[in-house]
């Protein structure tokens, strides 16, 4: 039961909606939690279980650590034994047949042991967010930055909240875990606005990302029989996909939690107005990489052998020096961690290596960036350079995405290379496009909702948020305007017969 | 006091938002529903088109429907049915129709035709990924039966199209002579007491199409077309012993291929997943000896039916073409093998 799906938006979440209501305040919570454990077993069966035992071990470890005191030994000991264990689990269930492939890899060039069979692991839906929320708990406890909880039912629901369980957001324990027992009553402006913020997701997803589904599995499943310029099209229409589906769904997670008057974190803020790779992080994803800085970056930079090392370096070999390697030992966990954590794939470990090399560029390129501007005479904030600098960035983006999408690093590697030879820019109108499974009027809706969601990013960019002046509108013209976006997706979404709708693709994290 | 005027006001204004919500619903639907049936084009109705075929067949003229996924429509030829017997049928089947779909289909089908017969092939049965995905076909046909334009709405692609793709289809079943033989048959219908079950979603369905028969006087007959890729006998003990407990007739055809003379080295067009024409023409004979033995009318040389006549005819002729294509292809084949 998808969120993007009929049955979770006009059966289950009116039915919590109203189960929630009748509830009385204090017990509000408990009805919250039982619907997210019904939402986890219905997607994932007895493997609720995970999330449970989950839970009641993160819990006792929460109460174990309050005994002790901050910076203790038992207590960081206790949260050494509660990350190990959650990481040794998700590791065991995602990466196991990954381990024993490379085994039996390394076994069949001599050492004997190439025939270790795979194991068949049922996977329970979103483990790899709810683990990392998991450990951040742990780790802002044991910091002292957030105190053991003692309500089971508010570690629990931080866990497993339902419209988080598929796809995040990855919230901090502060963020989110007080308000989803507070049993706020249901106000209709965060009805209405959750409810607009639903339909508004579903307008990028079922216009732009489901449509471009047949178009984007064609090209990388058969990339050997297109040439350069149609292979790097797979890059621009992937990341494209990518962000729509990613960005809708987190829109009806946010409306779905905004309706019960609780406040989820972003995840994208404009992620195609970036000027460099690194701004980009900061916009893309948002809350894994706010987890990453805060439970990897920062413990690594500010760890005594990183503090030793930037001693030694800076009065060695100078603060430059000191600044690019403190942050490429920082960035390496980091980018490695980002990279596998999205599953066992090469692929994947490359992507998070792709984005450490170019971080690692820009620490390292500053000084002959800052010189270049300053000989030039040339202002970064110039609009050409501006524009030059987005443009740069995209190139960045769409090349990183054609490797994560791509069926496997060999592939993503051979497709690279096709993008340098064989390359026709009349492709773009010789008719290759209307081969890939879209018609002229699949394009017609791609580009125009491709277009409206650009303005209303640019909009926000620029602090204009649009169904904030909308609301303020008389109530025809408000209302018409949520029946045009309803009927745009009723009638112009890629759903039902002859299209293959893209499953919740970050759910297969 | 206050309080309550306000909170009538806010009830006053949702009930009327969904009021308009459903009203627009409802015209769109309409709209969308009147495009549909007169729309032949095949490449924007896609699954759809079965059912305005359907639909745009004359009132009461079918005396056999057939119902199922892709199955159904690869091993029951209607033309050949009223060819060589005077039968009337249709195939009313969708490529992954479910059973929810299957449901829909018949009681689309009974707005217009009384049929006598109605064989089900049993591959949808099996369609549903539990109990969770059976309701949500559920869910999803009632919703596209209440408002159609969730079913329909890809209809505006037609705005402005020139050169469509009609339908071409012979009362359901789709002509194909492609030839690619099994690989391998040696684990087809192998003997074990396993029973895959059908979900109790599925069987309620079943029991509800059951009953529907039952109303109009028409006998229920489950089938299983040949397919070594769909059909083990863990499925055939699973649907023998549901066959049995409903009181409906079965027939497994991966029992019969071999007496039926199924050649899985030519009459199969995807490795065994779906027959060809060569192999649809076989189960078709078989269906007509056991329709025949039902004494079902025929209809031959009635002036009502001279349509029938016409297109019966012109259809075998193409037939006969395919089949004798399908022999000299499996023959070639056969030939650069044993080379």
């Amino acid at each position: 039961m998808a969120y993007n799906q009929l049955p979770y938006l006009a059966i289950f979440l009116p039915a919590v909606l109203i189960a929630y209501k009748l509830t009385p305040a204090a017990y509000r919570k408990y009805t919250l939690l039982a619907s997210s454990w019904i939402y986890f077993y219905l997607c994932s069966q007895y493997l609720l279980l995970y999330l449970v035992g989950t839970t009641v071990f993160v819990y006792l470890l929460g109460l174990a650590m309050e005994k002790f005191p901050l910076k203790s030994a038992p207590r960081k000991a206790l949260c050494g034994i509660g990350i190990a264990g959650l990481f040794g689990t998700l590791l065991y269930v995602k990466y196991t047949n990954f381990f024993i492939k490379i085994i039996n890899t390394i076994g069949s060039a001599g050492t004997g042991w190439h025939n270790i069979p795979g194991l068949h692991i049922l996977v329970p839906i979103g483990i790899s967010f709810y683990t990392l929320e998991a450990v951040s708990y742990l780790l802002e406890v044991d910091w002292g930055r957030a105190g053991s909880d003692h309500d089971f039912c508010r570690v629990a629901l931080f866990l497993g909240f339902f419209p988080q369980t598929m796809e995040g957001p990855i919230a901090r324990y502060q963020d989110t875990a007080m308000q989803l027992t507070q049993g706020e009553d249901l106000h209709l402006n965060n009805i209405r606005d959750g409810a607009i913020r639903i339909v508004w997701g579903l307008f990028k997803k079922m216009l732009i990302a489901d449509r471009l589904n047949t178009a984007v599995g064609t090209l990388f499943t058969n990339y050997t029989q297109y040439h350069g310029s149609m292979i790097a099209i797979s890059g621009v229409f992937y990341a494209l996909q990518l962000y729509m589906e990613f960005s809708g769904v987190m829109d009806i997670v946010i409306g779905s939690a905004q309706m019960f008057g609780i406040k989820l974190p972003e995840n994208f803020r404009q992620p195609f107005f970036s000027q460099t790779a690194a701004e980009f992080w900061r916009r893309w994803h948002i809350t894994l990489g706010v987890w990453c800085k805060t439970y990897i970056f920062y413990p690594v930079t500010t760890s005594d052998a990183a503090k030793k090392w930037n001693k030694f370096a800076r009065k060695k070999y100078g603060k430059y020096i000191a600044k690019v390697t403190i942050s490429a030992m920082a960035l390496a966990p980091v980018w490695m961690f980002n990279g596998l954590w999205h599953g066992p794939q090469w692929n994947y470990i490359f992507y998070g290596i792709y984005y450490l090399v170019l971080l690692e560029l820009e620490e390292v390129l500053e000084p002959v960036k800052k010189g270049f501007y300053k000989k030039t005479g040339l202002s970064k904030d110039s609009w050409f350079w501006h524009l030059f600098r987005i443009l740069r960035t995209w190139l960045i983006i769409f090349t990183g995405e054609m490797f994560f999408r791509a069926n496997g690093l060999r592939a993503g590697l051979a497709m690279f290379r096709s993008i340098f030879y064989q390359f026709h820019i009349s492709s773009m109108w010789d008719g290759s496009l209307l081969k890939l499974g879209l018609d002229a009027w699949d394009f017609a809706v791609i580009i125009l909702g491709t277009a409206t969601v650009f303005v209303y990013d640019l909009l926000k960019e620029k602090d204009i948020h649009v169904w904030e002046l909308v609301s303020q509108k008389k109530t025809p013209v408000r209302w018409a305007l949520v029946y045009c976006l309803v009927f745009a997706v009723v009638i112009f979404g890629a759903y039902g017969a002859g299209y293959q709708k893209v499953d919740l693709i970050y759910a297969g994290f | 006091m206050e309080k309550k005027h306000r909170n009538d006001s806010v009830g006053l204004r949702i009930t009327a938002f969904f009021l308009i919500l459903v009203l627009l619903l409802m015209i769109t639907s309409q709209a969308f529903f009147r495009l549909a049936l007169y729309s032949s084009d095949n490449k924007i109705m896609k699954r759809n088109s079965v059912e305005m075929l359907l639909m745009a067949q004359k009132k009461d003229s079918i005396d056999v429907l057939v119902l199922g996924d892709s199955e159904s429509y690869t091993t029951v030829s209607p033309m050949q049915l009223y060819s060589e017997g005077g039968i009337t049928s249709f195939v009313a089947g969708q490529p992954g129709q479910n059973m929810a779909e299957t449901l829909h289909m018949l009681n689309v089908a009974l707005q217009t035709q009384k049929p006598k017969v109605v064989l089900l092939e049993t591959d949808a049965l099996y369609r549903d990924g539990g109990s969770g995905s059976g309701f949500k076909d559920i869910f999803n046909v009632r919703l596209s039966e209440v408002f159609p334009v969730f079913q329909y709405h890809n209809l505006w692609k037609q705005i402005g199209r020139k050169n469509s793709a009609v339908i071409k289809s012979w009362n359901g079943y789709h002509i194909n002579y492609n030839v690619d033989g099994c690989i391998t048959t040696k684990n087809y219908m192998r003997q074990t007491d396993k029973v895959k079950q059908v979900s109790w979603v599925t069987q309620k369905a079943l029991g509800e199409i059951q009953q529907k028969c039952k109303d109009i006087g028409a006998k229920l007959i489950l089938y299983s077309a040949p397919s070594p890729k769909n059909y083990n006998m863990e499925k055939h003990n699973g649907l023998q012993e549901l066959a049995d407990v409903k009181n409906i007739t079965y027939i497994d055809l991966n029992l019969k291929a071999d007496k039926l003379g199924i050649d899985w080295s030519t009459d199969t067009r995807d490795q065994g997943d779906h027959l060809n024409d060569a192999g649809a023409y076989k189960t078709t004979e078989y269906f007509l000896s056991v329709l025949q033995d039902m004494g079902l009318t025929d209809h031959r040389g009635d002036s009502a039916y001279a349509k029938w006549d016409t297109r019966s005819a012109k259809f075998m002729s193409i037939i006969e073409g395919n089949i004798a294509q399908i022999q000299s292809d499996g023959q070639g084949q056969a030939n650069a093998s044993s080379k």
